[in-house]
């Protein structure tokens, strides 16, 4: 066992009973499952990506690469970094990526078969059958984890937040900051990746004015709590940063029992990113071995979580930063048998702790390569310059560090492209473009007494700049710092044995001078080509080695080479907190007219129309097809009595004096002498001359009028023409108020519309009476309705609109003045049957950015002597160019019960002799029409109107049918049952 | 997620907005006067500038005012625009 | 387990909107017997109305629903001798109580506004849930009125439902 007897943070009070790979573990509360793991002495956790090598435990925080699991426990999530898991009880997690187990795994074969498997390998090869062929195997042995077969029903929450600062991380400079700026009285909000706040103040052995860092902690903590305008929030962790300072963070945990995640959109004034720094490792052959892990890591595993990662370790580093963990190490009683600096003077504080420990530096050296599959079992030594001091150390753990990588990411996603500081040998946070700051190691300062001053300064800055007012605070705090000194090393490739720069794609040395002797020569080509920083963790350990390497191996300098760019998300985020709420019935905002509900509960099949609006698009009858609920409500709809909600239209008041000319302008036709009472049919298009939308304006009274448009068109005319009233046209008086879910309309229609209307109580006289067109106030039961005779059936038919609130009631009373004359509630499928016999365009289908008003047998309506509308300089434009064009036509197929789909093709008769048939036209809707009992269809043809008479082909979906081209309306051409 | 200074409003989230395009799109008084490659140029052709471009914005889940901001394509700086386009 | 808020559809209220230019908006004033607010988000309350400013040149008059009809009567008449318009909307909107210590927690779900700019007896026009909303701040962070187009009434109760107590637990789950 590796559990030290006392020490860490975790609580030995509460044991927790786990499994790993089916065997059963015990851990304490306060233990990850890698730390938890490590004191089981479990040192192969998974079997890397390409090549299966056994890997274990590298880091204990968020940039682990090697340590990830399958939680079988907890929806079956994959790629779980088991660093930053929490120990529960009951536990289950697996290994990725090996097969049967991860001790005998047979992907390793890989390993053997590595040379065919050089970075890009697959841009070469792959390429005799078509990629479907390969994709078959591919996909069974590429990734990681596996799918989860489990749904994830849990809540997420997403919500927006507004603050004045907003300081990411509670570490030393995180928190110093926010106490300097929480006493102006801004308002702040300080949010941390960890459950509790420290930062890697709780993995460390730090001093602060003579006392334990943590005890500062506490009291900074104590401190803010007291103020009411700074909030904190623990398991959060800041995963995007955007425009104008907005921060995405994703909160685990939340206190709100019945939420899993919650997704926090923070607006801030001022961001403070103070989200630390990671250590780097070093590269040498085999450094992907089980028990080569991070120097600072491994002291964290000691402190946090009273873990011995091993016994006997040498030590590897190019900096000074990892003589500060000696003491830790060997007061957990692993020996350090030796230090391998590569350094050639190393510096004097290092030396002398060293010496106060008594352990031997080997310096001007470097590891060259490690033994050892599923352990370390020891590590060869040699001199840089020579071959001088080559030797061996048996151990069986390696602790490295090769510098450190400020966490750069948010300020990169903020636009700041990270810059070389030679000093640190690292990169830190470039310029700023937004309102933003980086304090402590994310800023590339790396001690503590470096940290707080830094944090204090910066919190009193932004104080000041936001205009408040405060005390004075102290700048001096003592703590137990050591300079930092560095310097960079990365040893030329001299094929011992693979030397990781990436350790989660699997991407080498190797693979980066391969890259480049491609002539791959862009740091952005070298990343895509070899797949280095491209996996999970995005390369915050391993990406500054790569730059040090084709930097070096190319002759320039890092500042050259540059860095490639971060994006969000920081870290994976689960699909549910991205979805949040938007799920089942609220994945998209389904609207309803006062009807809906009795559609639903009289059986309609109900579907998503234009707009988000709830259709019914059939009723059926028990045992009715679809295709025979169709035939019988069109039949009912030209020969008896039919009823359907027409709610969803648009509908517009407009009101002023100017109302005719703005109604000039913006439709073909000319509406200056439209009678009170009266309503007229209006083309709307758009400027480039295509179809925007029909519908009909009535004149309600002098200056009031009222627009009808299409449903799904509504929002756009309504946009159209308040832009052209506030942009273009300021001096015309018209206000549009937008009425269209305020009024309930219901059209009854067909030739009995008049019985069944007078039947339920309207006047008789009035109905007989109203013309086409025309719109009347009237009562009928008590309400006060609006009457208008419009017709989008082709048959006699009345829209009676009432307040919303009495819609149904007057649904139903017509349903049951109706019942003698069997009314017949219509879908909108049966509307499109309705309509395609008549040849009624409907903008959105046989529109398109081509087809005029012209093309589509509108003329008619187009008045080219009005000075000016809206489309008529883009139609001349159009006759002006002439050449060929496609008409809307109508189709009759000989077979009188061909099924055609929408969208089919249309081309000559005969197939051609070679190549491809000529294109000619498609279907815009084809239905079939138990009016004329044989299937029909609205198509647009090159030259249609010249061609009626002629035969085609229909090619679709469902066949290919022979057809003949005629005029595009199939029943009662001259519009006679409407007008009756 | 774009912060647009309405006029009215204050500072709000794009998504409450849509664009209206270049405001230097002005519609030809007398279209009729226009040459068809004249015409095409209103319809199709913006300047895309790279740098500060002057847009039309419609607050149309606020008070529904149309008003032009100045806002660069590069960095996204966003400032009210400092004359209005009549 | 939720969020303490409760939901309250309102009823029986009127509603009226109105478009007037300049000068108009002072005869309105005088009609109803006191100024219309013309600065943003302000809206005057009376005992029998409130009106609320939307924008520089439109408003809503809420009031009890049985004084609607004869205040629309006395608005419309206005429309014939000044640049103004008067509609009721009081059906083309559904309104929504939002109450309790945590309906702030509910609405910083729907909304993206800064609810610490907005005060009591103040209203504005925002984004809310996929619709939009008019709001009406009746008691800052503790009582919203939320008025949305009625089409979206359906889809905005399964809304606050999920809101209050997560999908899982809501009818929408």
């Amino acid at each position: 066992m590796s559990r030290l007897s006392s020490g860490g943070a975790i609580d030995r009070r509460q044991v927790i009973n786990f499994r790993f790979n089916g065997t059963s573990y015990t851990g304490f509360k306060g233990d990850t499952l890698a730390s938890a793991l490590l004191a089981n002495g479990v040192r192969v956790v998974g079997r890397s990506f390409k090549y299966h090598r056994p890997r274990g435990v590298v880091s204990c925080g968020i940039e682990e690469t090697n340590a990830l699991v399958q939680l079988r426990s907890d929806l079956d999530q994959p790629n779980i970094r088991a660093t930053v898991l929490p120990l529960v009880e009951g536990l289950e997690a697996e290994s990725i990526n090996c097969w049967p187990s991860v001790n005998f795994d047979v992907g390793a074969i890989n390993g053997w078969l590595a040379p065919l498997f050089p970075a890009g390998f697959y841009y070469k090869t792959f390429m005799a059958k078509p990629w479907d062929f390969y994709s078959r195997f591919i996909r069974r042995v590429a990734g990681l984890g596996q799918v989860p077969k489990v749904a994830d029903t849990n809540s997420y929450e997403r919500v927006h937040h507004h603050v004045d600062v907003l300081v990411i991380g509670a570490g030393p400079a995180g928190l110093s900051t926010t106490l300097a700026v929480a006493r102006t009285g801004a308002r702040v909000l300080l949010i941390d990746d960890q459950s509790d706040p420290g930062g890697d103040l709780l993995f460390d052995t730090a001093i602060i004015d003579q006392k334990p860092a943590l005890e500062w902690v506490k009291e900074s903590i104590e401190t803010l709590a007291q103020l009411d305008n700074v909030s904190r929030l623990q398991n959060t962790i800041a995963t995007g940063y955007y425009d104008h300072n907005l921060v995405i963070a994703v909160q685990t945990s939340p206190d709100e029992s019945w939420i899993r995640e919650r997704l926090w959109h923070i607006r801030a004034k001022q961001v403070v990113v103070a989200t630390g720094a990671v250590e780097r490792p070093m590269v040498f052959a085999n450094n992907d071995r089980p028990g080569v892990m991070l120097c600072a890591s491994v002291a964290g595993y000691i402190t946090r979580f009273g873990v011995q990662p091993g016994k006997r370790c040498v030590l590897f580093t190019n900096n000074s930063r990892a003589y500060e963990y000696l003491s830790v190490l060997q007061e957990a009683g692993i020996k350090v048998v030796e230090i391998v600096d590569c350094r050639e003077s190393v510096d004097d504080d290092s030396l002398k702790i060293a010496q106060l420990l008594n352990i031997p530096v080997v310096a001007g050296s470097h590891v060259v390569n490690v033994s050892g599959k599923k352990m370390v079992r020891s590590v060869t030594v040699r001199s840089i310059n020579g071959d001088a001091n080559l030797h061996t150390v048996s151990c069986d753990l390696v602790c490295h560090s090769g510098g450190w990588n400020p966490l750069v990411h948010l300020q990169s996603h903020s636009g700041a492209k990270p810059v070389y500081d030679s000093e640190n040998v690292t990169f830190i946070p470039g310029k700023p473009i937004q309102s933003e700051r980086s304090v402590g190691a994310s800023n590339g300062r790396f001690l503590l007494s470096q940290c707080i001053t830094d944090g204090l300064e910066t919190g009193q800055k932004i104080g000041v700049e936001l205009g408040y007012e405060f005390p004075e605070i102290s700048f001096e705090k003592q703590t137990n710092d050591v300079n930092y000194a560095v310097e960079g090393f990365w040893a030329e490739d001299d094929n011992t044995g693979k030397a990781f720069v990436d350790y989660q794609n699997d991407v080498t040395r190797a693979d980066l001078a391969l890259a480049m002797r491609e002539n791959f020569q862009s740091i952005e080509h070298i990343k895509r080509y070899t797949t280095a920083g491209m996996a999970t963790d995005q390369g915050k350990m391993g990406n500054p080695n790569v730059i040090g390497i084709v930097a070096q191996m190319s002759g320039t300098s890092m500042t050259a080479t540059g860095t490639t760019t971060y994006r969000p998300p920081f870290q994976p985020v689960s699909f549910g907190v991205i979805g949040g709420m938007e799920r089942g019935a609220l994945i998209i905002p389904a609207r309803t007219t006062p009807i809906t509900e009795w559609n639903i509960s009289h059986g309609a099949a109900m579907n998503e129309a234009g707009a988000n609006f709830r259709r019914p698009f059939y009723y059926p009858k028990s045992g009715e097809s679809m295709q025979d609920a169709m035939n019988r409500e069109a039949l009912a709809t030209r020969n008896g009595c039919a009823i359907y909600d027409a709610t969803p239209l648009g509908k517009f008041e407009l009101h002023g004096e100017d109302v005719p000319e703005l109604l000039n302008r913006v439709y073909t036709n000319s509406f200056s002498d439209l009678p009170i009472g009266q309503g007229r049919f209006g083309l709307m298009l758009r400027e480039d001359g295509r179809l925007m939308d029909d519908g009909v304006t009535f004149r309600i009274d002098d200056n009031h009028y009222l627009m009808s448009c299409g449903t799904g068109a509504a929002p756009v005319v309504l946009g159209h023409m308040e832009r052209l009233l506030q942009t273009e046209w300021q001096d015309l008086k018209v206000y549009l108020i937008n009425v269209s879910a305020g009024w309930a309309n219901v059209c009854v229609c067909g030739p009995l519309a008049r019985e069944v209307l007078s039947g339920a109580g309207m006047d008789r006289e009035l109905l007989d009476s109203m013309k086409f067109m025309q719109i009347k106030t009237t009562k009928v039961a008590g309400f006060d309705v609006r009457v208008a005779r419009v017709s989008y059936t082709g048959e006699l038919s009345f829209e009676i609109n009432v307040r919303r609130r009495d819609g149904l009631q007057l649904w139903e009373l017509f349903m049951q003045a109706g019942k003698q004359h069997d009314i017949t509630p219509i879908g909108s499928e049966t509307s499109g049957v309705l309509r395609i016999e008549k040849g009624f365009v409907s903008p959105g289908i046989e529109g398109d950015n081509i087809t005029n008003p012209y093309d589509a047998g509108l003329g008619w309506v187009i008045d080219m002597n009005k000075p000016d509308f809206i489309g008529k300089r883009s139609l001349q434009r159009d006759l002006n160019i002439g050449g060929e064009r496609q008409h809307v036509v109508g189709l009759l197929p000989d077979d009188h019960n061909a099924k055609i789909a929408d969208g089919s093709a249309l081309v000559p008769v005969q197939a051609p002799t070679s190549g491809n048939p000529e294109f000619q036209g498609h279907v815009t809707a084809a239905c079939y029409s138990p009016t004329l009992e044989r299937t029909i269809a609205l198509a647009l043809l090159k030259n249609g109107k010249n061609r009626h008479g002629e035969n085609i082909r229909i090619s679709g979906l469902e066949g290919s049918f022979t057809a003949t081209v005629t005029k595009p309306v199939f029943y009662d051409p001259r519009g006679e049952k409407m007008r009756a | 997620m774009l912060l647009i200074p309405c006029p009215w409003c204050g500072q709000r989230n794009e998504d409450e907005f849509m664009c209206g395009g270049e405001s230097a799109r002005v519609r030809p008084d007398d279209p009729a006067s226009t040459t068809d490659a004249q015409w095409s140029d209103y319809l199709y052709n913006s300047t895309n500038h790279k740098g500060v471009v002057r847009e039309w914005w419609w607050h149309v889940n606020g008070c529904t005012k149309w008003f032009v901001i100045d806002r660069d394509t590069v960095t996204h700086a966003i400032q009210p625009a400092s004359e209005e386009i009549s | 387990m939720s969020y303490e808020a409760k939901i309250v559809p309102i009823e029986r209220y009127g509603l009226i909107n109105i478009r007037a230019d300049f000068s108009a908006q002072r005869v309105i004033g005088e009609s109803l017997g006191h100024e219309l607010p013309v600065t943003a988000h302000t809206a005057v309350h009376t005992e029998n109305f409130s009106v609320l400013c939307f924008s520089e040149d439109q408003w809503w008059v809420r009031c009890n629903l049985e004084q609607e009809t004869d205040l629309f009567n006395q608005l419309y008449d206005l429309n014939k001798h000044n640049h103004c318009a008067a509609t009721i909307i009081s059906d083309h909107f559904s309104g929504f109580s939002l109450i309790g210590t945590d309906a702030r927690k509910v609405l910083r779900q729907g909304v993206s506004i800064d609810l610490d700019d907005y005060a009591s007896g103040q209203c504005t026009r925002s984004g809310f849930a996929r619709c939009g909303a008019s709001i009406q701040i009746v008691e800052q962070y503790f009582h919203y009125d939320l008025f949305v187009e009625s089409s979206y009434a359906s889809y905005v109760n399964l809304w606050f439902d999920a809101a209050r107590k997560g999908v899982q637990n809501s009818q929408s789950g």
